[in-house]
Parts: structure tokens; sequence; C-alpha cells
């Protein structure tokens, strides 16, 4: 049965990857109530404007506005004990308490004498969660401003700015600097926001277009997860292949439980995710990671450039195709988003793009619209490539959504038509946020300001994004690579190595990639509660009651 | 004989912890439980991570190249479930009473539990046993507690002292008298260092099913003959007595298949898979450095990597028990020699 979800409940962003729907412009603020009694009020006056996942229909707004809570958020707007006792540990802990499991502290230095460790972390984060206490430096709320841009042009519109100037006027003015609007992101350390911006790109008439490309030139985003009542029905039967979950070559891809993203609805175990109590005020509400992360593009791209001369000299291919395929061999998607499961070395890729018409600058455009709006760069598995041929084992894409190569019957080596997203389907994200820093692709260094503003949504920060990144992106026994991280986002470390496996019916060896230094670090962030409207509502009433 | 199965030997045992009070290292006044419990979490454990390498110290059962595995355990008390639970009905009609508690089953002392899987060897090293009579079974038990007095009897001293009976034991024999006279029979050994799948006994299953399935026939057939007006007493008594033994036979023989110890890996023994970690590590570094060489250059290296490593000499160089990497400091015995 189509599930049917109750939309004008539910906050927009759960649903919606704001960048995808033309809002490619954003800002993150973060707040802290510094006098209590102002917090519930502050919680009523911005429930009114956030944007809920109501479907558009003609009109649609300029702007969006999200809201979530941290635990000392929850904490400092008085809910009861029973509720604040009961929420999941991860995230009473907080990224700052789990920075070894993460990744982002150094797993080979103990934690006593180490004070320090965070230093390249935003000031914001770095006095965050230092002391345990309602205030001193903790982050209580975030909330994200999305903006359309002027056709044409990377200028967001003009209500960006009034929404901006609303926020402020209603923490300074109204309810009196009760709540404090925080700063220090990164070197612009007087900024009240965090900045976000799509990668924007020229055309040759001048104009300016938004791209889904990070600063490292790769296209991010294209399997985001399909879940039941996401979208209506029509819509869900395309976007799900390759997105979902595979069951069965008769029953095909089928979309994610909503339980997986979504508070007290049924998740792939047929259970209701454990919530806090009472049941209404998690119901609808979901969990979000916001992270920073810094990108060292100089450290990328020389590192590339080392192992694609090395390449280019073990497998005699000329420079331009080494250069593409190691670093395509570390994504698991070319540069342009085709994935090595559809075309796995240099020739295939560039026979599909002539096949396809990415070649010619005047059918370019259109021809990459046609591509990525169908399923054909998300439609694929790994049950036939357990050999890791086309897309290595170890390659980021691999890790980050394992597809079906999980499936308990799968063997190293041997291909599998019969696998499934067994195991695979508990442990997938919704992908939001969007890259920070310059657009210009040169600009970019390893002490630059450059990034993804990484936001995950799911029901079990647990379960879903912190084992993916300590089990998936930090280490590597499930993919049969032993303790190697991710080759693009993983900590590097003494004898981080990638490997790009040979076909086995060739003659050619592995090539194993040594230059695999850390290219993604982060900058700080937390975990947020994402509530439904009626937990903003009951939350502004004060009658969050467990009994 | 689940205490030895594919070549290794699976020792478990339960040891009464002393009763009443004693001092601790400090002069203090604790139970002999807590004075273990401390001993315990005072015993250095392997080098594993940053924290337990700063500390410099190995844990002591590094000190053999037989323990693959072990554990300690203090076994405070058995977990109570609970009022077994009754129909209240049935408790109404027959008088129970629930304001009566029922007895609590309770041990008698609190247990030190150690487990520990170690090859089934009396000497260190060499090919694993694929059977091993019990008295041979006895003298891997025996022989590897001489080898823990040889090389850890303080530690022995300070954490069996706590259990009862130890105070007696003075040399590698009464040790290994103490540890028999503890022993629990293994149930559940777990070993998995095969490359290919093993071996596995298999049961002559059509045989079985037609062994009890002729006689059950015959049975069956007896009773219709009753059915029928005949009156056929031999063949029902003979049917009966066929199926039921060979239901027996069935039985005992799934049984004895099941028991019989599963056959030693090729390269499970601790020392070989000592040396194949360290190859293993020494051997991505070489692939990595080299994948760029021609034939004749690589055909070269190659010969000095074997030169160097020495595969087939699992003594040396080869990584140290209780190191998780051979790139820990002090992780690699007899590196660099050659």
């Amino acid at each position: 049965m189509t599930e049917t979800l109750d939309l004008d409940d539910i906050q927009g962003n759960i649903v919606r990857a704001y960048g995808r729907y033309n809002y490619p412009v954003a800002r993150y603020f973060f707040l802290q109530f510094t006098d209590l009694s102002k917090a519930r009020p502050f919680v009523g006056a911005v429930r009114r404007k956030v944007t809920t996942a109501a479907r558009w229909t003609a009109e649609r707004p300029e702007t969006t506005l999200n809201i979530g809570f941290t635990f000392f958020g929850l904490w400092a707007l008085g809910l009861p004990t029973r509720l604040l006792q009961e929420l999941p540990d991860a995230f009473f802990a907080g990224i700052r308490a789990r920075a070894y499991a993460l990744g982002d502290r150094d797993p080979a230095a103990v934690a006593v004498g180490q004070e320090g460790w965070d230093k390249h972390w935003d000031t914001l984060w770095q006095e965050n969660r230092v002391d345990d206490s309602k205030t001193a430096g903790n982050v209580h709320v975030w909330i994200s401003i999305n903006a359309q841009v002027e056709p044409g042009t990377d200028t967001p519109v003009e209500k960006i700015e009034e929404e901006t100037e609303w926020l402020i006027d209603l923490c300074e003015r109204e309810l009196e600097g009760g709540v404090r609007i925080m700063t220090g992101h990164g070197s612009h350390a007087d900024i009240p926001f965090q900045a976000a911006t799509a990668l924007f790109e020229t055309l040759p008439d001048g104009t300016r277009r938004a791209t889904p490309k990070e600063h490292f030139g790769y296209t991010d985003g294209i399997s985001d997860p399909v879940f039941a009542g996401q979208y209506p029905p029509e819509i869900e039967r395309e976007r799900v292949i390759g997105r979902g979950k595979w069951m069965d070559p008769e029953t095909g891809w089928q979309p994610l439980a909503t339980g997986e993203f979504l508070l007290g609805h049924v998740d792939e175990s047929q259970a209701l995710p454990p919530t806090a109590p009472p049941p209404e005020f998690m119901r609808n509400g979901s969990f979000m990671v916001y992270r920073k992360l810094h990108q060292n593009v100089d450290a990328f791209r020389n590192a590339m450039d080392v192992e694609a001369e090395r390449y280019a000299a073990a497998t005699g291919v000329d420079a331009e195709a080494a250069r593409a395929t190691v670093a395509a061999k570390v994504v698991g998607r070319w540069k342009d988003g085709v994935p090595l499961a559809k075309a796995p070395d240099y020739a295939a890729w560039r026979a599909l793009a002539a096949e396809k018409g990415f070649d010619d600058p005047e059918t370019a455009r259109e021809a990459y619209q046609r591509y990525f709006r169908t399923a054909e760069a998300s439609d694929f598995r790994y049950g036939d490539d357990m050999d890791g041929a086309r897309c290595p084992l170890g390659a980021h894409l691999r890790r980050a959504n394992t597809r079906d190569q999980l499936d308990p019957d799968n063997q190293p080596g041997a291909k599998n038509p019969e696998a499934t997203s067994r195991l695979n389907k508990r442990r997938r994200i919704l992908r939001r946020g969007l890259p920070y820093g310059p657009s210009d692709p040169d600009a970019g260094s390893d002490d630059g300001e450059q990034g993804i503003i990484f936001m995950a949504i799911c029901a079990d920060i647990f379960r879903q994004f912190e084992f993916i990144q300590q089990q998936w992106m930090e280490y590597g026994l499930d993919f049969h690579t032993g303790n190697t991280p991710c080759p693009l986002i993983g900590r590097g470390a003494e004898g981080k190595i990638h490997v790009i496996q040979a076909d086995p019916e060739g003659a050619a060896p592995p090539f194993i990639m040594r230059e695999m230094k850390t290219f993604v670090e982060t900058r700080g962030g937390d975990y947020f509660f994402l509530p439904s409207m009626t937990a903003l509502r009951l939350i502004e009433m004060g009658v969050v009651d467990p009994t | 004989m689940p205490n030895f199965d594919a070549g290794s030997y699976f020792l478990t045992t339960l040891a009464p912890v002393q009763s009443g009070s004693t001092t601790d290292a400090e002069g203090a006044t604790v139970s002999w439980e807590e004075r273990l419990r401390t001993v315990l979490a005072q015993l250095p454990t392997a080098m594993q991570s940053p924290a337990t390498v700063e500390t410099g110290q190995n844990s002591p059962f590094a000190r053999n190249r037989r323990t693959h595995l072990c554990r300690f355990v203090v076994i405070d008390n058995v977990i109570d479930n609970g009022r077994p639970q009754r129909p209240a009905l049935l408790n109404s009609i027959f008088g129970r009473d629930p304001i009566y508690p029922l007895p609590v089953d309770r041990l008698g002392s609190a247990y030190l539990l150690f487990t520990a899987e170690i090859d089934a060897l009396t000497e260190e090293g060499g090919p694993l046993p694929a059977t091993l009579t019990e008295a041979e079974q006895n003298a891997v038990r025996a022989a590897y507690a001489e080898t823990l007095r040889a090389t850890m009897e303080p530690e022995v001293r300070r954490i069996c002292g706590c259990c009862v009976g130890f105070d007696t034991v003075t040399d590698g024999a009464g040790f290994a008298r103490y540890l028999a006279r503890a022993q629990v029979e293994t149930t559940m050994p777990f070993h998995d260092y095969w490359i290919d799948p093993p071996n596995l006994p298999q049961l002559p299953v059509i045989a079985m099913g037609a062994a009890v399935v002729v006689p059950l026939l015959l049975t069956l057939g007896s009773l219709l003959g009753f059915v029928l007006g005949w009156t056929p007493w031999l063949w029902l008594i003979l049917g009966i007595l066929g199926t039921a033994g060979a239901v027996a036979w069935a039985y005992r023989l799934a049984m004895r298949r099941g028991e019989a110890p599963l056959p030693p890996p090729a390269f499970g023994d601790l020392p070989t898979v000592l040396k194949s970690l360290y190859l293993q590590q020494q051997f991505i570094g070489f692939a990595g450095a080299h994948q760029s060489d021609d034939a004749a250059a690589l055909h070269a290296a190659f010969g000095a990597f074997l030169g160097e490593h020495k595969p087939d000499d699992t003594s040396a160089p080869t990584q140290a028990p209780g190191h998780v990497s051979s790139a820990m400091p002090g992780a690699v015995v007899g590196g660099g020699q050659s």
C-alpha cells in the first residue's frame, strides 16, 4: 500500500535536498539560549516560518527555513527529565565526544595530553560542549535558510537578507538578547552564520549556473535514498531506481521504509524506531548530523597527479587517461558523475560520453540533464562486480552506499546475480547540505576556506550515520580491504593505501595507490533533533507531557 | 571431545574464589573477590591500542607462542530470572500463594572463569595434530600449565592465589593438576583459520533414512494387517524393534560424527599465524614500491625480499605475540638481521 505521510507536520529539509530544488545558497545559523525564559517564545516565533514538507504546486517560497536542536538545546527548553533521559546516547554525547569513532581524532594518539587536538576546528565548534552545562559555549539551535538566486546569477534573492534581519531582530530586540546568534565560522569570524553555496559555472553567454559539483570537481549526492511517502507514486517509480533497496529481479527497487528516516514510522526491521516519550513529541521528527568538512584541494590534486604518473608508467595508458582513471577509481564515478559500474575504464567512459552527446558543447548541457534526470546514473549494483574490476572494492561510492555487495551469500571474487540490499537497507542516510567556499575551481588550496556542509538525516544516528562513518569510511573489513579507510574522505595515516583491482581475466596486476593523505577533515559539527510541527507547538506551549 | 578441535586445545576452568576478607596491595581490608578483580584489572592487555602501547607493558600471555586467545571472567553469581511464572488460575487452584517466595538459585561462592585457545602441542610450533587421545590431550594441558608457570608465575600466583586450593600448588606439575581439577568441558569451541573450507565428515543420510524407513513401513504394514483381519504379531514386533534399533543407530552415528574433531587447518598454529601477519604487512609495502618495475628488476627485488623476510622460517623475522601490527615498537622479532 502506498504510504501517505502528514507532510504538513514534517519539516521540509527531511524530504527535500533544497540544493536540488533550485535553492543553491544557504545560511546556517547556530544559536544559544542565554535567557532560558526566552527559549520557548523564540521557538514560537520561528515555528510560524518553518518550511514544511507539503508538496509545492504552483507557488514555491523564495526562501526556506528549518530548525533543529542539540541535546542541550532541548534541555535549555526545560523539557521533562523523563523525555531527556530516553533520548539516544549518541545524540546526548554529540560529535566531539565521538571524535575517535568518527575518525576526527588521531586513533594512534591517546587522549591524555592531547589538549588542542581540535585546534583546526572552527572556534564555534571548539567551544561547543567543552563544558557540559546549559550555556557556556554550547550550541542549542540550528536554523537554516536556503534561497533561490536571481535568474542567471549566483546572487541570492533579496528575501534571504530580509529573513536574516528578521532573525537578528527577533533575537536582539524582541527577545532582548535572550537568544544569542553565535559566531566563529572559520576565517569569517564575525559573520553570524555559516554561508554555503553550490559551485557555479559561467555559461558561454555569461550567465551563471549552479552545478552539483563539490570542490574536488565531482558530482555529489546522486544516489540519495528514497523512502516510502517521500514522493508522489508517479515520481517515486522513477526516483526509486538505484536509490531504494533492491529486492529481487521480479520486485526490483523498492523505497526504503519510512521509519529509517522519520521517527514514529515502521523501519526496515519492521518495528518502530526507539523514541522518548511522549510519542507525539518525536513522531514525524528525525535526527540530523551537521558536519563542516574541509577539503584539502591541493593535497588531493597533488596526490592524484603523482599517482597518475605512476599509473601511466605501470599500465602504459596516456597521461590524460591515467589522471582521469586514478581519481575515478578513488571516487567510484567519473568527474561528470557517470558511475564506474556503467563505464569501468577510460575508453568506455569516452564511448559513453560520445553516445550520450556529452562531448558536443552544443548538446552537452541538455544531454547531461537528460542523463541525470533518469535513473541511468544510479541504476547499478555490485553483485556482478565482487572482484572490484569495475569499481574498486574500497572506492568511496561502494563504502557510502554498499547496495547489494554485503549480501551474506556474496563471496569475494564470485558474481552473485541473486544479491539483494540486505545489510544495506538499515545503513542509509539522507544527504543534505551544500558546498561552502568560492566557486572558482582553481582557487582552492589546503588552507583555503572550502569544503562541504555535510548534513545527514536518519532515524538513528548511531546505527546509520556513525556506522557508515566508522565501519565503512574509516575501516575496510566489510570490503575485504583490511583496515584501509576510504581513499577520498577517510583519515590519512601511515600506510593508507587504495588498491585498484585488476580484471581477473586480464594479465595486468592490481595498482596500489600510496599517496593517500587526509583529503577531507572535520572543522566541527554536532547532532540535532529536527522536531515535527506538532513538537514545535508542544515546546512553545510548554505542554510536553511524557506521563 | 570438544576440548580438542581443529588442532587446537580449548581449555576452560572454573575455580571457586576464596570467601571472607583479605588485604589488597595497599593493606586495606577487601573481599577476596575484590582483590581478584583488582589484580585482573591491573593485568596488562596486549599491545592493541595506543594506550596499551604507551604503558610499555605487554600481556604476560604474549610471553609464549601457544596462546591464540584467552580470557578471565569473574562470575559473581548466577543471574536470577525472577520467580518462575505460572498461570494465576493454577496458582489459586493449587494454593501457591505468591506471598511465599520460591527458592532462588545461588552459587556457593564467586568463581574465576579462565578460557584459552591454544595450539594442541606439547612443544611450541610444528604441525597441528588431527587426532589426540585423552591422555595426549591431558599432556597438552600439562605442558601449557608448565609454560605458564615458567613464563608468568608471579602473575599466576597473584590471580590464582585468590582462589580455593591454589595454596598447595608449588610447581608446574601441581599447577597442571590444579587446572585439571578446575577444568570443565568446553562445549562450544570456535576456530576459524581455514583458508579453504575444511573437509567435513558427511553423514550417509540416504542409508540412514532407508535403515529407519524400511522397518517403519513394516510396522505400519503390520498395523494395517490387523485392520484387515490378519494377526501378524511377529512382523509387528520385528518392525517395532527394527525401527527402534535403526533410530538408535542413526542417532549414535550422527552424534559420533558430530563429536569427531574437525581437521586442523594447514596454517593454524600460532607461529605460522604470526609469520603470515608479518609477511602480509611486509608484502603490501613491497608490492606498492615495485609495481612499476620491469621484469628483471622485479625478479631481483623479490629475491631480496625472500632473502630478508624468509617466508619459510616461522621463528624469525616475524611478528611478536601480543601486537596487532608489525609497525608497533618492538613488534618484530629478528628483523633486519639478514
